[in-house]
């Protein structure tokens, strides 16, 4: 069987385009939520928002510590199973940083699950805006690094700040809707 | 007024601190630039991510956006950075072949409708990163062997080895599949 290279081309320009979702209103969303207090987007804003950001908001940070075979104790180990693998609820982000670490979050309804991953191993550390959301669980079954359950607060909406820290510095944040 | 002037404009805007005016840039790159990143990374959920984040990285970076170079190109080369980046921290064990058998739902269904181009849409996934952005910007986005170079950061004639191999790659996964004449 042969395929010419004119037949490859007409089946690749054959393929129509995908209407994508609405970025702009999420998109805007996140901006605003991340940077609400910042100036606009200039050489120091990094700066700006490293300080700033999270100093308005009451953050809590959940150490989750991560060893693969030789493990220190969970430090959450009153922590029960979610009714619902948490493995089965919808992703909504999946970020990573390149040989750092990766967050990946998933939700049911009101709760959220935060699953943060390291790639060197190192200690992990979650952090999140506790104006919106509150922790209900950690799962420390889940065959690597912990997962954190959050659940919305009353009344809550917009946007949610979910910060990832390994080895005891910010590798990543991101914001979800939680609407 | 041509797109490039009011790209320029946008960004301007921006610069002076209307926010709201990179939601006009958005508007206008989403659906390239979805399209785009869809077939790097091959997942329309991820897609979505990935787009926001190139979007979010690219309002954040505004101030080094060289003023001299199209925004398009710029834009492009954020999303497919982004992509590759993407591909990088995927899960290890969490193979092509399985997210492929086991799509998620995503907001762009039309996508995993498309049954008849399957293999066509394996054979990309199976090429290295790089090689597929060039495929994908000349033959879904329809840019230029001269646009490619500059939002890959690339000379033109590798932008042209680059697609002439991939293209070989392909047909060679598509004979191996059964497609072609005798």
């Amino acid at each position: 069987m042969a395929i010419s290279d004119e037949e490859v081309v007409k089946q690749l320009e054959s393929v129509p385009q995908v209407e994508p979702p609405d970025m702009r209103a999420a998109v805007m969303g996140r901006l605003r939520s991340a940077a609400s207090q910042a100036a606009p987007p200039a050489k120091s804003r990094r700066h700006v928002l490293a300080g700033l950001a999270w100093a308005a908001a009451i953050v809590i940070v959940v150490a989750v510590v991560y060893v693969e075979r030789n493990s220190l104790p969970w430090e959450h180990t009153e922590a029960t199973m979610a009714p619902l693998p948490f493995d089965r609820w919808k992703v909504v982000t999946r970020i990573g940083v390149p040989q750092e670490g990766r967050l990946t979050v998933r939700r049911n309804g009101d709760q959220f699950a935060i699953q943060p991953f390291a790639f060197n191993g190192e200690p992990i550390s979650v952090a999140w805006d506790q104006k919106k959301l509150d922790m209900s669980d950690v799962l420390s079954d889940t065959g690597g690094p912990e997962v954190v359950i959050l659940r919305k607060k009353n009344g809550a909406s917009g946007w949610a700040v979910i910060q990832l820290n390994i080895g005891g510095h910010e590798v990543l944040k991101t914001a979800i809707s939680i609407d | 007024m041509e797109e490039e002037e009011l790209d320029r404009i946008a960004v301007d805007r921006c610069l002076q601190g209307d926010v709201d005016a990179f939601g006009v840039l958005i508007e206008r790159y989403q659906r390239p630039v979805f399209n785009t990143v869809l077939h790097m990374v091959g997942d329309a959920e991820d897609a979505r991510e990935v787009c926001q984040q190139a979007f979010m990285k690219a309002f954040e970076h505004l101030a080094s956006y060289d003023r001299e170079r199209k925004f398009f190109s710029w834009i492009y080369r954020v999303a497919v950075n982004e992509s590759i980046n993407h591909l990088k921290a995927r899960k290890p064990h969490e193979t092509l072949d399985e997210r492929l058998q086991h799509p998620r739902a995503n907001p762009a269904e039309r996508f995993e409708e498309l049954e008849e181009w399957t293999h066509l849409h394996e054979a990309i996934m199976n090429l290295e990163p790089n090689y597929r952005a060039v495929v994908i910007l000349r033959h879904f986005v329809h840019f230029s062997y001269n646009e490619i170079a500059e939002i890959l950061n690339l000379p033109e004639k590798t932008v042209k080895s680059r697609l002439f191999t991939a293209r070989q790659q392909l047909r060679e996964a598509l004979e191996a599949k059964g497609h072609g004449h005798q």
